[in-house]
């Protein structure tokens, strides 16, 4: 009861500030998060996980899993407030494309798909200090914040990703300093 | 509840009786039981918990990130069930911390109780940095009046440290400095590019400040039978290698090899038995965790290694005529003096050079630097007493760290990400806290566990000698790093809430003086004089330094005590 009269307050009071300067719709953060959509978005979450880390000489994150992921730790980690943010997000990324390029965002170019992920990136950006702390406890995660974030958690921890994108040494017998090669990458963990 | 002990015949009293009694097999309790049983004692090691077998029982510790679900993070569900043990634990190693909501405690003030009930306790979690303590804590509390005096000294427990040493194998390097002692150690681990450099600009700038390498129980070489670390980094998932010091990989195995062992998991203690006539505990009684049956077992000695809360929590529930306010605890003072260290404070910076070096595996260690403040009257501050060391610890970013600072997405943001970023230091602060009276441990008058047992209920806060003392904590952590030229030098200030450090003490204190103190100077109890108690909560004051190698140094010494007065007749 008394989280609920908080947030009531909030949302009286001073949640307005908050609410306005983040641009986030507080009244639909604290529905219940519609997340049967995850599922039907499926194909577009994997699209826009291969927009963040693509198919290169190594496999992208689409191949590697990681759009699946993203929506498994939607519905497994995230608070609520900030699953609805992602799902809001990606009604919200499938209209915008229809009202800036007047077509699916599946049927957009790729210079057009970066235009709209960066615009929605943009969106996203953080505060710092005691605005970003109440904003992330109370509002959530962006959506572009929370899919890069997935994203990069699920195609580095990844099979592909860990081997592939990067060196992965299970049991490195020791530790010394070394040179780096030309063209080495990351060890896949620390 | 059925007692099937009640018409105890003599028969299976002598069945239940034993020569030693350990409580608790985490890590002073893994000694405890190794010390008695080479001591050719018959020696009952009861633990709460589940049995946890050396390799056998490190389900995850093979397993590659992406056999994870979440990969390594936790779920809205650990949160929700787990609010406490979640801060510490992730999905590699959850299995070795208790469920919260089957073992409930009280927080009078927020205070995280991080518990492992498994034999081996938080000897699989532990950090494993080893340092002894020197004359400079042993004096603290006689010599700036908080606190009681110590009834040992340095030269006291200095034997005990390298007896200690040569059986757990710590990697580390003689440095000749007083106040933090060198002992005996395994070849050091090498610190890297950026952590020499940090060493040799600081030194230079600052004369009172040495960065030595951590002094870990972390195996540089094979030893007594285990080892040597393979650089994995993934210690407190259980090492198959036995690369690091735990009850399971180390003591217990020799305990159990004397014959002299019985492990009984699954065992809760409830009270320590006292015998009015003779001035003697005689034994425990215990209740199985599985099938909630009682029994009772009998010692000539018992050591209490249940934890610091833990054990307070076992005094004060061993009601007796001769004891209502809990076994041994005439003075008061059983559950008081709580004390945990404070830390989450420090600085982190980043080094623009060395793009050309790197380093190969995943080095379970820091750099360490000791303390500087308060030495001597040169070092003398004027707004707090005691001091504080560094963990620090320099490293490439990878893709966490670079996850959040990299802007866009696409081929660039994947390349850079999937390349060494830049070096980095991080260094975050160990300080003593002070032992207040205040802050404590009871019982709850209401509330009780699914075995009928009171709950612990905890008062803790930090004090203003603490909170002055994190200031400089972090401003000294921010000079180091500009000194030695990092860049983008942040301080950092989490606010750390008591029992994050895993490092409680102080509940039954050692004391020259019956009516302050809980134990003499061997560990024993004023009043009990065959319970013996050697886990944190003999600790009388925090000092700064990781407090584990001090446990299992007191606990190889009060031992060796129980043993010679056992022989001498003087405990039955």
């Amino acid at each position: 009861m008394e989280r609920k009269k908080f947030i009531k307050r909030f949302l009286a009071l001073g949640g307005g500030a908050i609410a306005v300067v983040s641009g986030v719709k507080v009244y639909q953060v604290f529905k219940s998060p519609d997340l049967s959509f995850l599922k039907n978005a499926q194909p577009l979450i994997d699209e826009l996980a291969e927009m963040i880390i693509p198919s290169t000489d190594t496999p992208g994150a689409k191949e590697a899993g990681a759009g699946e992921f993203v929506s498994f730790m939607v519905r497994e980690s995230c608070s609520q407030a900030t699953q609805n943010r992602f799902i809001d997000g990606l009604r919200d990324l499938a209209a915008y494309s229809i009202l800036e390029y007047k077509k699916p965002y599946q049927k957009c170019s790729l210079s057009e798909k970066r235009a709209i992920l960066s615009h929605f990136e943009k969106k996203s950006f953080f505060y710092k200090g005691i605005v970003a702390k109440a904003e992330h406890k109370l509002l959530g995660d962006p959506f572009f914040i929370t899919l890069k974030k997935y994203t990069v958690l699920g195609y580095c921890s990844s099979e592909l990703g860990a081997t592939r994108a990067f060196n992965y040494d299970p049991v490195p017998h020791e530790y010394m300093n070394t040179l780096l090669e030309p063209g080495q990458k990351a060890w896949a963990t620390q | 509840m059925g007692d099937p002990q009640q018409n105890i015949n003599g028969k299976a009293i002598k069945q239940h009786t034993y020569e030693a009694i350990v409580i608790g097999s985490g890590i002073s309790g893994g000694w405890a039981a190794k010390e008695l049983c080479e001591k050719g004692l018959k020696t009952l090691l009861l633990e709460r918990g589940r049995n946890v077998e050396h390799v056998r029982d490190y389900t995850t510790a093979m397993l590659p990130p992406w056999k994870f679900p979440h990969h390594l993070e936790n779920s809205n569900k650990d949160r929700q069930e787990n609010p406490i043990q979640s801060f510490a634990y992730n999905e590699s190693n959850k299995h070795f911390f208790v469920s919260d909501k089957e073992h409930p405690y009280v927080q009078e003030s927020p205070f995280h109780w991080i518990r492992g009930y498994q034999v081996g306790g938080r000897s699989l979690t532990w950090g494993r940095q080893c340092y002894r303590l020197s004359d400079l804590d042993f004096e603290a509390n006689v010599k700036d009046g908080f606190g009681i005096d110590w009834p040992i000294r340095y030269n006291d427990i200095a034997p005990w440290y390298e007896y200690v040493e040569k059986f757990v194998g710590i990697s580390g390097k003689a440095e000749g400095l007083p106040h933090l002692p060198d002992g005996f150690f395994l070849p050091p681990m090498e610190m890297n590019c950026v952590e020499e450099h940090f060493k040799a600009k600081v030194e230079q700038a600052i004369p009172d400040r040495r960065i030595i390498m951590g002094r870990t129980a972390n195996l540089t070489r094979g030893w007594e039978n285990r080892g040597p670390c393979q650089y994995r980094n993934l210690c407190n998932r259980g090492c198959p290698f036995g690369g690091y010091f735990s009850s399971n990989s180390a003591t217990i195995p020799v305990a159990a090899a004397t014959g002299n062992l019985t492990l009984r998991p699954f065992s809760i203690v409830l009270e320590i038995l006292y015998d009015a006539d003779k001035k003697k505990a005689k034994g425990v009684k215990i209740i199985d965790a599985e099938t909630h049956q009682t029994y009772e077992y009998y010692a000539d000695i018992i050591f209490l290694n249940a934890s610091t809360i833990g054990s307070a929590q076992i005094l004060l529930n061993s009601v007796s005529t001769a004891f209502p306010q809990g076994l041994g605890n005439s003075s008061g003072q059983v559950g008081h003096n709580l004390m945990d260290h404070h830390f989450r404070v420090g600085a982190k910076g980043v080094y623009d050079g060395f793009k050309d070096k790197y380093y190969k595996g995943r080095r379970p260690n820091g750099v360490y630097i000791p303390r500087f403040r308060n030495l001597d009257e040169a070092t003398r501050r004027t707004d707090y007493v005691r001091g504080f060391g560094y963990q620090a610890d320099g490293e490439r970013e990878t893709w966490p760290d670079t996850s959040k600072r990299l802007p866009g997405f696409g081929e660039e943001f994947k390349k850079q990400l999937t390349t060494p970023g830049n070096w980095t230091m991080w260094m975050g602060a160990w300080g003593e806290t002070l032992p207040y009276y205040e802050n404590k441990v009871t019982l709850d008058p209401a509330k009780k566990d699914k075995w009928g047992i009171p709950l612990a209920s905890i008062h803790f806060r930090f004090g203003d000698n603490e909170k002055a003392m994190r200031k400089d904590m972090k401003s000294s952590a921010m000079e180091m790093l500009d000194v030695a030229g990092f860049k983008k030098v942040e301080g950092f200030d989490y606010d750390s809430v008591g029992g994050d450090c895993v490092h409680e003490m102080g509940t039954a204190r050692m004391g020259h003086d019956p009516k302050t103190s809980v134990l003499n100077k061997w560990n024993q109890m004023h009043e009990v004089k065959n319970v013996f108690i050697t886990d944190g909560s003999c600790m009388t004051s925090s000092a700064c330094q990781n407090p584990s190698l001090t446990y299992m140094a007191l606990t190889a010494r009060a031992c060796d005590y129980a043993v010679s007065e056992l022989k001498k007749g003087n405990l039955t």
